[in-house]
């Protein structure tokens, strides 16, 4: 199920609402089994296909969990082998046909695999490396039921934020919990509101221009593309970090607090701030275990600068299985090494120029994330360089021509709305990406702006809720 | 600000513009699912068939149903009124399935009991291959328009289409002092003809064949499983809902359309399973007492012409004119007596037909030229010449326009891309109608200009030409 479908909103949430805080009243543990089996309905709404996976993951990761919990001597192997699998669980289902196809060009031979990618394997995945690191580390295993909570819990189980064992699961027991909060509440339906406004109204109107873009390559001069390029970079900034708002709210109207995911990552003055900015759960998880582990800045400014690629092979790794996603893993690990190497070398940079660089260092390495093959990318960037054609595509202008803003170039006597919504939506995203306070940072802020705002932000949005729409993360 | 006093605003605010939106689409309605439409304030344009049909039928008045695919959509109910006496609405389902358009008859028939009459497309090409029941390759099928669950009514009463495309423009088209409101006619519902300008004739058909004109595939004939798929789809879909309302008389017809749409069963070898499959459906339909079937395919001059159509099986609006004078006049209508010799006549014609033939036609260019060689047949009046020289200084005099339909004629002079002006004025000198037409040719080339909005004497001004010739009225 998505956030942004009616089910979700009229049906869905409204019915787990009342019956986890009715059944908290009676039972705290029924409550939590309740908010369990709707989690589960959350995950399987599209169909049975991933419970299998889901399925071996939870019976596999919980067992290895209780084998670490209960013989210290064999924790390490059981602990070693259980990430093993999980990585090998990852491995086959995303990157065995890139696997297959790279050994059949290289050793010409004709390996097939078909596989159906599980929904949200990658992120449900870490969570169960997250867990069992966490049971080797307190030496404590969870109850069953506390633990498929923990994977299952809804708001963040297809596409994050990552959460911390050992900060959600105590949050899922509080009995101080059990009741509804108002503030809370207010607070949580005000992230839904933003969040679920910048994935309607924001994100998939850019995301319309992207795809056409990409649609019709051949024909696109390098103006379109010029265009396109930021909004790929606001289409995924606001798709999920809409998410990330709504997923946040969700579980805060439940009095559960999920990390922060986007922390305002366009006003980075570096690429390094932009990672601290940036799908921070997952910068979180690698660093915490990867970075770490491997030895972090603690064995040397070689090693550091090996482990930090390393890293970011790993994320680009984790993105996809395609060239695209470790190329642009490897540039934003080299990227970051450059930074450190500066800095250490004592060279200030201007902030105006630190900014600049690391937006368009971004917008290029996006590019190449949303291409379809290296080559794609680097077909794009010549036909940027040479600046040939400068016009841009009325079709381009005509994605940002949504109804809202067609009415409003009548009302305005605006002749060419295509153009005039265009400025719009990169304007407002522009501003919106630099001035105001993010909407986690500021989610306990409760004026009567924000009250307006929110209302008006939820009705925009419900109105463009039938049209499809899906996550790009839902993909990874 | 306080908890309580956030969540109040913000639960009154969202309340509220949720209830003007919904209050608003209710009262304006652009599908017509609550009510007839105010006529007197807005103007409804019809342009949305599968969102707009099923409302149309429930909530305007009539006693006739003209339905069927785009082969129906260039119907035009003033026509239909005016020979059968009914007051008709038209329902164009273009792509349907039979399920589809039997669905959006019971409505109309449940809605309206005193309908008398139906007419509707059978869709020979559904027959063996057309879809189940809903297409959903044709977008989302609405089925909270459908339906009278009001618990679904969300999804139009808060929808940023419906609110913001339709609602507030028809409401601010309505607040300007030159708005005209109303509603799209009948005659102007779906037709296709002024998207389709200039694709009539070649090259457009040449460029349709699937396949060599030379290629013959192995005959396929109709076995026993297509047999009950046929009977099935044309029991569920025609004889239930004719058997169920036997005080209705169903004119249905198989569309006339081109003969090189079996060139390419040919090539494929199911022209036998084709034809079986459609006399298989007409006997099945013949023995309803209240259905009146016709197939105007025998109609070689017609189907055998590619001016008559903008690809394999889209005909030119007078097509439609004239069957529905066929249908009045019973004429091409199948009985329990002819159906097995025509099946079986057409098959013999379609497999000797000089397919190759269809390619070296003349092509006209100018799409009516093609209706005003039949307008004899619809209008019974026999074409007027009216010479070479009938034009003077650019205009030409016609005190009989209104009895025409056409003014034909022949220019020269402009080079391929130059256009030619011809406007079409009343007798008290107000424009009737002006059309751009485009020189194609380096050479004479035919023209035809619409004269049907003429009811009286008329003056039509051409500016563009060198050299004109032969015009004359039809």
């Amino acid at each position: 199920m998505q956030f942004n479908s009616y089910e979700f909103i009229l049906i869905f949430f409204p019915l787990l609402f009342a019956g986890y805080f009715l059944l908290n009243r009676w039972s705290r543990t029924l409550g939590r089994l309740f908010l369990t089996g709707m989690s589960a309905w959350f995950y399987l709404w599209y169909g049975l296909a991933s419970a299998p996976v889901l399925l071996v993951s939870l019976a596999i990761n919980y067992a290895a969990a209780a084998l670490i919990a209960r013989n210290e001597k064999q924790a390490r192997l059981v602990l070693t082998l259980d990430v093993a699998a999980n990585i090998a669980l990852l491995f086959y289902y995303k990157y065995m046909p890139f696997a297959l196809a790279n050994v059949n060009y290289f050793l010409n031979t004709d390996f097939r695999v078909s596989v159906v990618l599980p929904l949200g394997i990658s992120f449900f995945t870490f969570q169960q490396i997250s867990y069992v690191l966490h049971v080797r580390k307190t030496g404590r295993n969870e109850s069953l039921p506390d633990y498929l909570l923990y994977i299952l819990f809804f708001p963040k189980l297809v596409m994050g934020p990552l959460a911390e064992p050992g900060e959600l699961i105590p949050q899922l027991r509080d009995e101080a919990r059990a009741r509804p909060d108002a503030a809370n509440i207010a607070c949580g339906l005000k992230l839904f509101c933003f969040g679920l406004f910048k994935k309607l109204l924001l994100a998939d109107v850019f995301a319309s221009a992207v795809n056409w873009c990409f649609s019709d390559l051949a024909s696109a001069t390098a103006a379109d593309i010029m265009l396109t390029m930021p909004a790929y970079v606001f289409e995924l900034y606001f798709d999920f970090s809409g998410y990330s708002d709504m997923a946040t709210g969700i579980a805060k109207v439940l009095n559960i607090d999920l990390p922060i995911n986007f922390d305002s990552p366009f006003k980075a003055l570096s690429i390094h701030d932009f990672w601290k900015r940036w799908h921070i759960s997952l910068t979180t998880f690698l660093t915490r275990n990867v970075y770490i582990p491997l030895g972090g800045n603690r064995r040397g400014t070689l090693r550091q600068y090996l482990n930090m690629m390393t890293v970011f092979f790993v994320s680009g790794v984790w993105h996809g299985a395609n060239w695209t996603y470790i190329l642009w893993g490897l540039l934003n690990g080299a990227l970051s090494v450059a930074e450190r190497i500066v800095d250490r070398a004592q060279i200030r940079v201007n902030k105006a120029l630190g900014w600049l660089g690391t937006f368009l260092a971004v917008n290029v390495m996006w590019l190449l994330f949303r291409s379809n093959s290296v080559g794609q990318w680097l077909a794009m960037l010549k036909t940027m360089l040479r600046c040939e054609s400068l016009s841009v595509s009325p079709a381009l202008l005509g994605c940002f021509e949504i109804q809202e803003t067609a009415l409003l170039a009548r009302l305005l006597h605006i002749p060419s709305a295509g153009a005039a919504s265009a400025l719009l939506f990169y304007a407002a995203a522009l501003i919106l990406c630099l001035i105001p306070e993010n909407n986690f940072r500021s989610r306990d802020r409760l004026t009567p702006a924000n009250a307006v705002l929110a209302a008006l932000a939820f009705f925009f949005a419900f109105l463009h809720l039938g049209g499809e729409s899906v996550f790009v993360y839902f993909n990874f | 600000m306080k908890v309580k006093s956030w969540l109040r605003l913000f639960g009154l605010l969202t309340a509220a513009v949720f209830l003007f939106a919904g209050v608003l689409v209710w009262y304006v309605d652009p599908f017509f699912h609550y009510h007839a439409p105010h006529t007197e304030r807005f103007f409804y344009p019809l342009d949305n068939e599968r969102s707009m049909n099923d409302g149309l039928l429930r909530n305007l008045d009539y006693d006739a149903i003209l339905t069927g695919t785009s082969l129906a959509a260039c119907f035009k109910t003033s026509e239909l009124d005016a020979l059968f006496g009914v007051h008709a609405i038209k329902i164009p389902a273009s792509g349907a399935s039979y399920f589809e358009i039997n669905k959006l008859i019971n409505t109309g028939l449940d809605t309206h009991p005193d309908t008398k009459l139906v007419i509707r497309s059978i869709d020979r090409h559904m027959l063996l291959y057309g879809a189940e029941e809903l297409r959903d390759d044709l977008g989302e099928y609405p089925d909270y328009l459908y339906d009278r669950n009001p618990f679904n009514d969300y999804k139009y009463l808060f929808n940023a289409d419906v609110l913001f495309t339709r609602c507030l423009h028809m409401a601010l088209d309505a607040a300007r002092s030159d708005s005209v409101p109303g509603m799209t006619s009948f005659d102007d519902y779906s037709n296709t003809m002024a998207e389709y300008r200039g694709a009539f004739g070649l090259p457009n058909i040449e460029n349709m064949f699937h396949f060599d004109l030379d290629a013959v595939g192995e005959p396929m004939h109709l076995n026993e499983y297509d047999r009950r798929e046929v009977t099935r789809k044309i029991q569920e879909n025609v004889i239930a809902t004719a058997e169920a309302h036997p005080d209705v008389t169903f004119y249905c017809f198989f569309p006339p359309i081109s003969l090189g749409y079996w060139r390419d069963r040919i090539a494929l070898g199911d022209i036998y399973a084709q034809i079986e499959a459609e006399q298989l459906a007409a006997e099945l339909m013949l023995r309803c007492p209240n259905i009146r079937l016709f197939d105007f395919t025998g109609r070689e001059d017609i189907i055998s012409d590619v001016n008559q159509y903008r690809d394999l099986m889209h005909y030119g609006e007078w097509i439609n004119s004239l069957m529905l004078k066929w249908m009045r006049g019973d004429q091409y209508r199948l009985t329990e007596e002819n159906y097995r010799d025509f099946f079986a006549d057409r098959l013999a014609y379609y497999l000797a037909a000089d397919y190759k033939a269809l390619l070296t036609q003349e092509r006209w260019h100018c799409d009516y030229y093609a209706a005003a060689l039949l307008n004899e047949e619809l209008t019974g009046i026999p074409p007027r010449p009216l010479g070479d020289d009938a034009l003077r200084d650019g205009r030409l005099s016609l005190p009989d326009a209104g009895a025409y339909s056409y003014l034909c004629f022949e220019a020269r002079g402009g080079k391929p891309g130059d256009t030619l002006v011809i406007s079409v004025y009343d007798e008290n000198g107000a424009c009737l109608s002006t059309a751009e037409e485009t020189y194609q040719v380096d050479d004479w080339q035919r023209f035809a200009v619409d004269l049907r909005t003429a009811t009286g004497p008329a003056e039509v001004v051409i500016d563009g030409g060198e050299e004109l010739r032969g015009f004359g009225l039809y």
